[in-house]
């Protein structure tokens, strides 16, 4: 199987069973599922090294949704 | 024209973007706006991924086309004396020895390019584009370490070894080049050029150090090749 399919096969696989799981597990924060689809975009961007068409913009968006997210933790534990 | 995986990625966002936005504002449900989000992410990924990039096989097929052209005219020259790979304008040609007697120096060499002959008194050469060459100036960053680059362009851009281990030493590097993939069997080629992945390698280092590297020598063992290179000055001839 070509690696660009058999990548977003593996992609797609996992955002069903981590939504799922963090679901079924009760999970309400949207952060934490947005940090979870950020930390499997760029293991399976580092397995596979997929081509792209353009700039990896989606890269960029979802390092600026998790600093964003990882700095409003730190804020509240310094800050409480 | 986009094609229908297209056509499905560019859906999916759209689906996943109005699912993930009602289902926040109307529902108020977290994992049904995850899963909008998710969607998302999907099908941008595939918008974002070219589902027909270019057959590594189409690649190497050019490649070694490139490399029986070579084989040809080397043969017709009776070139036999190694090549000596060198920066110019960002870009990386190599000048072969035509004669024996080689008094010229890698600075006149270098102010010969855009002729196929480079020629200075007894001494006569020809200066190419080796392949792959085209494939640096798209890969090469100027930031990275020579193992990087050399890494990126052999084993990621061009897929012609699996990995690739550099020492340096003095002015001599040493390439240990894991499983290499793609190889020509053209005699005249690799005694002159070395062999493609080395001289992909030459090429790479000529570019980071931008001075004039040439191919000492290589050893082919099992499923690796160890090659050395020698950095030159711009001030020295090149040597056979």
């Amino acid at each position: 199987m070509d690696k660009h399919t058999l990548y977003i096969i593996t992609f797609t696989i996992l955002i069903t069973v981590s939504v799922s799981s963090l679901a079924s597990l009760g999970e309400s924060r949207l952060d934490v599922y947005t940090s979870i689809f950020t930390l499997e975009y760029f293991t399976l961007a580092a397995i596979f090294r997929p081509r792209r068409k353009t700039v990896d913009f989606l890269a960029i968006i979802l390092l600026i949704v998790f600093a964003y997210t990882v700095a409003l933790r730190v804020i509240e534990i310094l800050l409480p | 024209m986009p094609d229908k995986i297209e056509f499905f990625g560019a859906g999916l966002t759209a689906f996943g973007t109005i699912f993930a936005t009602s289902s926040y504002i109307l529902l108020a449900n977290v994992p049904l706006t995850a899963l909008g989000v998710g969607l998302t992410v999907l099908g941008l990924t595939i918008l974002i991924t070219p589902q027909h990039p270019v057959p590594k096989e189409t690649v190497q097929a050019f490649i070694r086309s490139s490399c029986e052209n070579l084989e040809t005219l080397l043969e017709a020259t009776g070139a036999f004396m190694k090549a000596t790979y060198f920066p110019s304008n960002g870009k990386v040609y190599a000048y072969i020895p035509v004669t024996r007697e080689q008094n010229i120096v890698m600075e006149d060499v270098g102010k010969n390019v855009g002729n196929l002959i480079a020629k200075s008194g007894r001494s006569i050469g020809l200066i190419i584009i080796p392949p792959a060459s085209e494939l640096l100036k798209t890969s090469f960053s100027e930031e990275a370490g020579l193992d990087t680059v050399a890494g990126e362009i052999l084993v990621d851009a061009s897929e012609v070894a699996e990995s690739v281990k550099l020492v340096e030493s003095d002015s001599t590097l040493v390439l240990e080049i894991f499983r290499p993939r793609v190889d020509v069997n053209f005699s005249r080629f690799k005694a002159v050029m070395g062999s493609l992945p080395t001289s992909i390698a030459a090429q790479a280092a000529a570019l980071k150090f931008s001075k004039p590297v040439q191919v000492l020598d290589e050893r082919f063992e099992g499923n690796r090749i160890i090659s050395r290179l020698k950095v030159l000055e711009w001030t020295s001839t090149p040597y056979t």
